[in-house]
This record gives C-alpha cells, sequence and structure tokens, in this order.
C-alpha cells in the first residue's frame, strides 16, 4: 500500500510545484463561447494565441480561461462546425471576452474524433466525442434514434445482442459503464429489454464516451464513462422540434423565459401503440364478454431543463429527467349482485434531478456545485377486489400483491477547474454519495368482510434495505510539458462504506501525449479504476428485474488496470487516422456458477456467483474522413477477451481460462454520410463481428448409476455465426413557411440477413425409433429481417 | 404488440454450425467402493446431433487395474454396472488404497487412464432418534429426528449421507431411501462451495452432500427431519422396522462428478444459467474414476402400530 502511494504523491506534488510558475506580468482571458443562433454553450471549442502557441478548450459549462504574458494576442477561437472567430489585441488586464460562433453551413462536417478540434493534440486518448446530428444520421431499428446503438459503431464499442442498447466496452460488461447524464449516474439505460435506450437525442448537446484512460474525475465503474449534455435551449427565442415515427412520437421545446437570462428546454418522447390499440382492445373485450378490458405497454422519456444566467460568471441549472416502462391491465366485470376487478402494473424506470450552480471565483478558478438525486425503480402491483350482495350484505373481498425493488442516488459534489498559467489545466474536487440499495420486498394483503365477519392479513417479505456511503476526492492536470509534450496525470481517490465495512481504493490516472510532427502523434495512458457495485442480470436481454447490489464482506469491488497506447495522424485537416493498443486487467469480477441464474430474487445472490479476474486486449483502427459532401469512417477491431475463475471454492471451467460471452476476434464498422445539399442526406452503416461465445454440450454418455450424460467440454466452446447487417436511410428536408419538415426512410437490415438472436438445440421426440435420435438440429432464433421505417418531423 | 410483431416477423432456421471434430471419446465409468468387487464400464459418446443411439457397454476393450503397484485384468460381465454391463476385477480394494485404471478401446488409438484413492472409512455416530406421530407442520404428519454427528480427521473429506428405512427390522437387502431435510444455522448459513448439494434448509431430497469445509475438518452435528403421510407409514408397520443411516465417504472426483451431473438448480437457471459443466478426471476420455467407502448404521427397531402407537417415540443411541 506504501508503495502504491508514493508515486501518485510525487506525481502531484511536481505537479503543483510546476502549477506555481506564475508570471507577473501576466493575465487572463476568460469567457463563454456559444452557439451564435442558440446561445447552447459550446464545449470542447478551442482557444488558441497564434502568436504565443497557447491554447486552452472550454470546460463542460462553455467557460474557458487563457493566462497569456501581457503583450499582443492573436487569438483564433475554433469548433468544428462553425466559422472560427479572430481578434487581435493588447492584453495589460484581465479581461472577459465572450464569443457566439456562427455556424457554418457550407461545411457540414460529421467527425467522430478524440477531440473535436484535433484528436491527435489532444493528451486524451480512448475517447470518442460523437455530435448529436451524427448520432441522428445513423440508421437505426424502427427509425428510432439511438445514442447508444450510434457508438455500438465505433471501435472498442460491441453490442451485445441482436437489436439491444447494450455496450461492451473493451471486454468488460454491461455493468461497467457509468452513464452520466449532465454529471449524474443512471442506472438502467434501457426501454423495453434493451432494444432502445433511455437517451434522447432531441434533448442532448454532447456525447463523450471514454474508453480508457479515463481522467481522474472520473470513477465508479471499471469499462467506460458515457458523458453526456442536455441542451440548456434558446435564450433568444422560442424553437421547437416534432416527430412521429413507426415508435414513438417526440416533442422538443426550447426558448426564454426571461430573454438572455433564463432559458428552458423540455423534451418528451412517448410510444403511443397503446393508445391506438385501445379502441380495439375495448372491442373485443365487449365482444368476448370479458368486461371492460384495458391493456397495454409504453415508455417516456421526459427531459427538463432550465439555465437562469445570473451573469456570465454566474449560472443555476436545474434538470430533470423521468423515463419509465409501463406494463398495465385493467378488467372490470360487473354482473347482477356485485362486481370484480383486476388491476396489473409493472413499472421501472429512472428518475434524476439535479440542481448545479456553476460560478467563476476568480478568472481562472471556475467552481462547479452539485447536489443530485437518482433513482431506479422496478415495481409490481396487482389488485383483486370483489364486491358481491346476499340478502342485502355486502361481501367485500381484496387481494394485493406487491414487488419493490432499486436503489437511490443522493449526491453533493463540488469540483473546480483552475487554470494557473497556459500550461496547467487542475481539476479537482470532492463528492459525497449516499447509495440506498433496496434489493427486493414482496407484499400481500388481505382483506374480507361479509358483514359478520373480518379479516385482515398483510405481510411484507424482502432483504433489508442497504446503505452505503461513497467518498470520493481527485485532482487532476493537464500539463503542456513542452512543445511536444502533454501529460494529464491525477489521482482519485474513493472510499466505500457497505454494513460496516469500508473498502478504500486509491487510482492513479496518467496518459500523455508527444507530437512527433504536426500532423503526427503518440499517446499512451493507464489508468486504474474500481467499481463498488454489481449488477445481477441474468441474460443477454436487459431485464427490468436487473438488480443492483453493492459489494459486501465476501464480494470485493471489482477493479481494473488499463494500459493503451495509440498513434494518431491528422492528413491536411481532411481525414483521421487512429491505431491503438490496450491491454485491460480486471479483477473481482463476478460469474455465474454452472446451473445458476438470477431472476428477480437476490436471496441468497452470493452464493450463486464465482469471483474472478478476466483480460482483454486488442487493436483499434479509426480512419475518419470529417469534411465535404461525403464523410464517415471505417473502424475496425481486433480483440480477445478471457475469463479466468480459478480461485479455491470459486473455480469455473476447472480452473481453465476461456473465453467471455462477448469475446469477438474482428469487428469491423463502416459509415458512409453523403449531403450533397441542404435538401437531401443519406446514409449507410454496415457492421460485421464474429459471431459470440456459447456453451453447449457436444457429447452425450450413458452412466450407469446417473443415467445420459450431456458433457461440456468447456466453458463458451461455441461460437455463434458472425454477425453483419446494412442499414440505410435518407432523410429529404424542405424549408416550409414556418420551419423545416423532414421525411426520414430507413431500411434496417437491407439485405435481411438473418442474424442469430439466441441458438438452441431443437428436439423432436417423435424422432427416436429404437432408441436411436434422428432429427436433432442446432436452430436459431432471428428477430429481425429487413424492416423499413418512416418517420415525419417538423423543426421551427 | 411489438413484441408480438417481433414474434411475427422472427424465424427459426438450421444454423450453419461448424462443431469441428465430432468424433465420440471413449467413455470410461467406475465407482471403486472399500471391501467391494472393482467394475468399470467401458463405452463411448455420440456427437449429440447424431442420428444415433447412445452406446452401451463395449465388451472388446483391454482394462487393466492397478492397486497399489499390482495390476490385474478385467473380465467382461453383462450383469456388472447396474446391468449396463462392465468389466470386474477379482479385487477388494481396501480403504486407503491407491487405484489406476487404464483401457485400450477398440477405434481409439490412445490409451484411456485415471487414478483414484479408496477413502478412509467414515466416522459417525447417531446421537438420538425421535419419532413424533402427532405433527401439523408441513407436508407430513408423522416425524423423524435423528441428530448424528460426523467425525471429520481432516480437510478435504467429502460425504454423502442417506436415511434408509428395511421393510422389515431384518431385511437389510430391500432398503428404501428417504427424504429428508436438514435444518441446520450452519448448513442454511454456508457461504461455502463444495459443501452441500440440495440442503438449504427448505428443499426435501434423499441424499445430501457436504464436505469436511463445513465445519473446518472438525466434527459436526447435523438433525435430519424426516416427515411422511400417515398412512405411508402405515403401509410398512405392520411389522417392526429400522432406520438406517447410511454415511459415504467420497473421494474429491467422486464427489465433485456426483455434484455437476446433478444439472441446474431449478427450471429457470436451466433456462437461463449455463450448462453445468460435468467433471471428469479421465484422461484420454471423459467420465470418471473415484473411490468411496460405505458404512451403515442402523437404529433399533421402531414399533409403529396402528391403534397402540404413542404420540411420541423417543430412542436415545448408544454410540456406534
Amino acid at each position: 500500500m506504501k508503495h502504491h502511494l508514493i508515486c501518485p504523491c510525487l506525481l502531484l506534488s511536481l505537479l503543483l510545484l510546476s502549477c506555481m510558475r506564475l508570471s507577473a506580468q501576466s493575465y487572463t482571458i476568460s469567457g463563454t463561447i456559444r452557439d451564435d443562433a442558440s446561445s447552447e454553450t459550446l464545449i470542447s471549442a478551442t482557444i488558441y494565441d497564434m502568436l504565443s502557441g497557447k491554447g486552452t478548450l472550454t470546460n463542460a459549462q462553455g467557460r474557458y480561461s487563457l493566462t497569456l504574458p501581457q503583450g499582443e494576442v492573436r487569438l483564433r477561437i475554433s469548433y468544428v462546425g462553425y466559422q472560427p472567430y479572430f481578434d487581435t489585441f493588447q492584453l495589460s488586464a484581465n479581461r472577459e471576452l465572450n464569443i457566439s460562433l456562427t455556424p457554418n453551413r457550407q461545411l457540414q462536417t460529421v467527425t467522430v474524433t478524440a477531440d473535436r478540434v484535433s484528436s491527435h493534440r489532444s493528451s486524451q486518448m480512448s475517447a470518442i466525442d460523437i455530435p448529436v446530428e451524427h448520432i441522428k444520421s445513423v440508421p437505426v431499428l424502427f427509425g428510432e434514434t439511438d445514442v447508444l446503438k450510434a457508438l455500438q459503431l465505433l471501435p472498442g464499442v460491441q453490442s451485445g445482442t441482436e437489436g439491444m442498447s447494450g455496450i461492451y466496452v473493451r471486454g468488460g460488461g454491461p455493468d461497467q459503464n457509468l452513464f452520466l447524464l449532465d454529471g449524474v449516474p443512471l442506472y438502467n439505460v434501457n426501454h423495453l429489454g434493451g432494444f432502445f435506450s433511455a437517451f434522447n437525442a432531441d434533448a442532448i448537446k454532447n456525447v463523450t464516451l471514454y474508453k480508457g484512460s479515463f481522467p481522474a474525475r472520473f470513477g465508479g465503474r471499471l469499462s467506460s464513462v458515457l458523458d453526456i449534455t442536455t441542451n440548456d435551449g434558446n435564450d433568444k427565442r422560442l424553437h421547437g422540434n416534432a416527430s412521429i415515427g413507426v415508435i414513438a412520437a417526440k416533442v422538443n421545446l426550447e426558448g426564454p423565459i426571461y430573454k438572455d437570462k433564463t432559458t428552458f428546454n423540455v423534451s418528451l418522447r412517448r410510444t403511443y401503440f397503446d393508445l391506438l390499440m385501445q379502441p380495439a382492445i375495448m372491442a373485443i373485450s365487449t365482444l368476448e364478454d370479458m368486461g371492460r378490458t384495458n391493456l397495454g405497454y409504453y415508455f417516456y422519456d421526459l427531459n427538463a431543463k432550465v439555465t437562469h444566467r445570473f451573469s456570465e460568471r454566474s449560472r443555476l441549472i436545474a434538470s430533470w429527467y423521468s423515463g419509465d416502462d409501463r406494463i398495465y391491465a385493467r378488467m372490470r366485470y360487473v354482473y347482477d349482485n356485485g362486481d370484480e376487478s383486476v388491476k396489473l402494473g409493472y413499472n421501472w424506470g429512472n428518475m434524476v434531478g439535479s440542481l448545479r450552480w456553476n460560478y467563476e471565483l476568480t478568472p481562472r478558478l471556475f467552481m462547479n456545485v452539485t447536489g443530485a438525486y437518482t433513482r431506479y425503480r422496478n415495481e409490481i402491483n396487482t389488485t383483486f377486489e370483489e364486491n358481491e350482495v346476499y340478502d342485502s350484505e355486502i361481501n367485500y373481498y381484496s387481494a394485493t400483491m406487491y414487488y419493490k425493488s432499486g436503489i437511490r442516488d443522493i449526491t453533493a459534489k463540488v469540483d473546480f477547474d483552475f487554470q494557473p498559467n497556459p500550461d496547467h489545466t487542475v481539476k479537482f474536487g470532492g463528492a459525497w454519495v449516499h447509495h440506498i440499495f433496496q434489493p427486493d420486498i414482496t407484499g400481500n394483503k388481505m382483506e374480507y368482510n361479509d358483514g359478520d365477519d373480518n379479516l385482515r392479513y398483510d405481510t411484507v417479505i424482502g432483504q433489508s434495505i442497504v446503505h452505503a456511503n461513497e467518498l470520493t476526492a481527485f485532482i487532476e492536470d493537464d500539463w503542456n510539458v513542452g512543445e511536444m509534450l502533454k501529460i494529464n496525470a491525477g489521482v482519485n481517490v474513493t472510499g466505500f462504506a457497505v454494513q460496516g465495512k469500508f473498502y478504500p481504493s486509491l487510482q492513479p490516472r496518467l496518459s500523455g501525449r508527444l507530437m512527433l510532427s504536426d500532423d503526427l502523434s503518440v499517446k499512451a495512458g493507464y489508468s486504474y479504476m474500481t467499481q463498488y457495485m454489481h449488477q445481477l442480470s441474468n441474460s443477454s436481454i436487459s431485464l427490468p428485474s436487473d438488480l443492483w447490489v453493492p459489494v459486501t464482506a465476501r464480494i470485493e469491488p471489482m477493479y481494473a488496470h488499463q494500459l493503451a497506447a495509440g498513434v494518431f495522424y491528422n492528413w491536411s485537416g481532411i481525414a483521421d487516422f487512429s491505431a491503438e493498443l490496450y491491454y485491460k486487467r480486471m479483477n473481482n469480477m463476478l460469474e455465474y456458477k454452472d446451473g445458476s441464474s438470477f431472476f428477480g430474487l437476490s436471496a441468497g445472490w452470493e452464493d450463486k456467483v464465482c469471483m474472478g479476474d478476466g483480460w482483454s486486449y486488442g487493436l483499434e483502427l479509426l480512419a475518419q474522413r470529417t469534411i465535404g459532401d461525403i464523410t464517415g469512417w471505417v473502424g475496425y477491431t481486433w480483440s480477445r477477451t478471457m475469463r479466468l475463475f480459478d480461485r479455491p471454492g470459486e473455480t469455473l471451467n476447472n480452473g481453465e481460462p476461456f473465453p467471455a460471452k462477448y469475446d469477438r476476434r474482428h469487428d469491423i464498422s463502416v459509415m458512409v454520410s453523403y449531403k450533397p445539399n441542404e435538401e437531401f442526406d443519406c446514409s449507410a452503416t454496415w457492421v460485421f463481428s464474429t459471431g459470440n461465445t456459447g456453451t453447449l454440450a457436444l457429447q452425450e454418455y450413458v452412466d450407469p448409476y446417473e443415467g445420459e450424460i450431456s458433457y461440456v467440454s468447456s466453458r463458451n466452446n461455441f461460437r455463434m455465426p458472425a454477425y453483419h447487417r446494412l442499414d440505410v436511410g435518407f432523410n429529404f428536408h424542405k424549408q416550409k413557411k414556418h420551419g423545416i419538415r423532414t421525411w426520414s426512410l430507413s431500411v434496417y437490415n437491407l439485405y435481411n440477413r438473418k442474424n442469430p438472436f439466441l441458438v438452441f438445440e431443437r428436439f423432436d421426440t417423435a424422432s427416436i425409433v429404437n432408441g436411436v435420435h434422428y432429427g436433432s438440429s442446432l436452430v436459431k432464433l432471428s428477430l429481425f429481417p429487413i424492416i423499413p421505417s418512416i418517420s415525419y418531423s417538423f423543426k421551427f | 404488440m411489438l413484441i408480438a410483431s417481433l414474434f411475427f416477423t422472427s424465424c427459426v432456421e438450421p444454423i450453419e454450425f461448424d462443431p469441428g471434430d465430432v468424433s465420440p471419446y471413449p467413455v470410461l465409468v467406475s465407482r471403486p467402493c472399500g471391501d467391494s468387487t472393482v467394475s468399470v464400464y467401458i463405452s463411448k459418446s455420440r456427437f449429440f446431433l447424431a442420428n444415433s443411439s447412445n452406446v452401451h457397454a463395449l465388451d472388446d476393450a483391454t482394462v487393466t487395474l492397478t492397486v497399489n503397484g499390482v495390476p490385474s485384468a478385467g473380465v467382461y460381465d453383462d450383469g456388472a454396472c447396474n446391468g449396463y454391463g462392465g468389466y470386474l476385477f477379482p479385487l477388494l480394494p481396501r480403504p486407503g488404497d491407491s487405484l489406476r485404471i487404464e483401457a485400450l478401446v477398440p477405434g481409439f488409438s490412445d490409451k484411456v487412464s485415471a487414478v483414484t484413492a479408496i477413502p478412509q472409512q467414515p466416522s459417525f455416530e447417531i446421537v438420538d432418534c425421535v419419532v413424533d406421530t402427532n405433527v401439523q407442520e408441513n407436508w407430513g404428519n408423522i416425524q423423524a429426528k435423528i441428530r448424528f454427528k460426523v467425525n471429520c480427521s481432516g480437510p478435504n473429506e467429502y460425504y454423502a449421507v442417506r436415511i434408509l428405512k428395511a421393510f422389515s427390522a431384518s431385511d437389510t437387502l430391500n432398503l428404501d431411501d428417504l427424504n429428508f431435510i436438514v435444518n441446520d444455522p450452519i448448513v442454511n448459513n454456508s457461504n461455502f462451495e463444495d459443501v452441500l448439494d440440495g440442503y438449504n434448509g427448505s428443499f426435501w431430497d434423499r441424499e445430501m452432500f457436504f464436505s469436511s469445509e463445513l465445519f473446518t475438518g472438525g466434527s459436526h452435528e447435523f438433525t435430519a427431519v424426516l416427515e411422511y403421510w400417515q398412512g405411508y407409514w402405515e403401509s410398512f408397520s405392520s411389522n417392526p422396522f429400522t432406520l438406517y443411516l447410511e454415511v459415504r465417504a467420497l473421494s474429491p472426483e467422486l464427489y465433485r462428478y456426483i455434484r455437476t451431473t446433478g444439472g441446474p438448480n431449478s427450471e429457470l437457471d436451466e433456462l437461463f444459467g449455463e450448462p453445468v459443466q460435468v467433471f471428469c478426471n479421465i484422461d484420454g476420455g471423459i467420465g470418471i474414476f473415484g473411490g468411496y467407502t460405505i458404512k451403515r448404521s442402523g437404529m433399533p427397531e421402531v414399533h409403529y402400530g396402528h391403534v397402540d402407537m404413542p404420540e411420541q417415540y423417543y430412542y436415545k443411541s448408544t454410540k456406534k
């Protein structure tokens, strides 16, 4: 442990000393960079002094701070897709410079870069910044824009099963991804079993995915951080967007509440099939004498955000998200002397609320204070009621059953951006999170009253609520060591207290970039991550019953070391090429024991799992064109992901290594977008990946004492057929009097590839003749054939 | 509706499947018991999609059993191995003996081999036995509680326990194994793997498996509870009968094999869990070669008459 502490402490001391180097003749330029049309703040815009060669980027709030020596300054402020802003002036005092950039309509670009300005210049590697416009242009299942499915097209990010939104990053599991919505964790990011994600693209401003080399400000998951920022809202005039597709209808409104001071942004998405089907269900139930029946399913997402600007230096932001899936059924039957009714409700979903205050303490020091509440809950309620009149006496009977599980977090955090001089951008802060785990509670109530007898029964069974506290402190510095070398170093310190046990963790992070020429750089990074909670889930399908549980005295925190290195090349500002190698070692991972699974009830879950290790390594190649009518990229990943469970009493596969379920040797994705003019654009994606693994008993034999034995040689000994698919999409835009209307056509799985969703043995019992088996076959279930879809949207 | 439409559009069709080598493996199954004749079952496996029946015993193999370095050849017998046919050896291995089996199976070039040892006799004692005829709990109204203590001499010892009933006190050849349950705080709160199989305080079964890890190599006292409907007991109650406690000491390999042949814990587990990987210790083939010893101890006769039966029958055993 001592050895563990020495390196980060030395590193931090060095960084702090270097930050002290302040020139007496230096002054600070600070301000906010915005979109001229919407006044939305721009994240990661570049502010660059062409004379000194110093520069910086805007932070998550669109603020920047650049300290330069006294004298002439020749600034260039740029952001991809916007016309750059140039300014020359004499710097003789601290200066506030707020700039609004104008979108560049002539130079439409689609970029996926490690940094929007120039991926090869940033010290950050293994990160993907994906513009929302691009997410919207990716053709997807049922035409429903999906952030996570767009991310699945990128190197190092794998999809799980056909059609699912889950992401598997560099050999990690689906519960190893941290999803942050405006800085607050979201625990369940799926709708409809994972076919759709919970993120409504209309509400989103910025999406950044970190796959490795994690900055110290992030922690809590092993494999990735998806940082999503929602729109603040236009502060000049009311804007909106409404659309209707095959699955859902969406509406987005934004505008000023108080001009130039307070803005709002509200987005709502809801599926509508249940509403369409209601008359038909009512008619059928009447026809079939089923009483008054109503049933259906829907999901919705509601994003709301209000931003109040006290001044350019002070903002208060209140944001809200709620998204639920709901299955409901109601039936009421009235007969001569009474009535009976049945109600079923099954709800699951998230709710997130946060209040943030951004304040610029000094031109060099920016503060962000956040209070947040997040909740995921899964509830089932069923009620049966009966009223009956006998001889003028009313008999009443009711029975209610409910099930609840979920997790709640209360968060308080403060973080600071500090730029002592142009060579350092320091971020530091701390957070306290109170987790409330409610594993599962089942309740039964019964009441009977017939005038004479009165019977009541009320019982609750389940696991007790678990409280846990997580404390985090971090510091990181993005340090220009010289013209060629840039380093991002930091440390994240966490402690997790649960059930009388305290787990501390010190997580050093380090990444660096060395410019070999103006266009070519090499980068390397190391990160250590710890995770204090696990998600108990069953299969590749995301079920609402998937349950988050904390570490326990027996189940220790997961932790991972990841090393990555890469070469980045920018070709004349037209195209970017990158090659990254990574190696990740994961410890204390969980796998279900042979013959065990999880289905809703958490009792005894520790006995169903084994704790072991895993590792993953691979090569990720990305070539992308960012400018012109035709843009897009080709990504390729070669990877290998293994698991080893060989601890005493925790063995799987006889203690031998075995491939992970989503171990895939090859992953290819091609994305091409073509936009010849403002009225038409189209895009196509093609994906190919090696098939998932699975376990099959390939041999059978007879044991005279035990009967017929199915023999499994090893875990995940079988590989499904390769997965590939082509999707295309076309958008037709037209300027109308009050706005732009768009017809979108898309075709999912254009060449109707029957990709496997499930593989199982089909066994015809009638085909056993004199003990001889005939007709057994291995079959696949394919869910999605060619699926065309259409949607209409209007933007004003 | 969406789910319905998915079902409508989904399809099931045979998979293009390249399983690689689907040729059968030689199979060897043998459970040598201390002080008993050793029988060995030899056959071969079948590829699970093959249009063929399960292969039964092969009678043309050459099988050699070596006990403490002394080899002997097996002779095929149709009635051996539960009537499936197998090779018999004129040996009675003793507890503590080391055994090695080797077989040359026609059609397979490599020799099949495995090793095991005969564990020492298990040490246990019956503390007491209580039969209660007037209980109204769970699903039975006749209840027997047997307290017994198993003495382990060290770690890595594996046991199986059964409770048997002789139809009459003297008929030890016709034994019926009974369902029982173990209510035990250690058993119910056990966090150990390889400790118990099928017993968590709420599950009735005919055999309990555990390892000495449960009580860190020392002794442990169990209480086994049997419950039956009165009619079942009455069916054999015209004569006195005897309950037997049977403890088998298992070799580690046999213990792991038996545990893994039990399959998934439940139907849901079968649907959603990973298939259970059956343990195998056969070099050059599949199957099991695992020794065990057996010890059985009877409780004095239980007299259960239709009319005269007292409400509670109590027997305090002497040490066995």
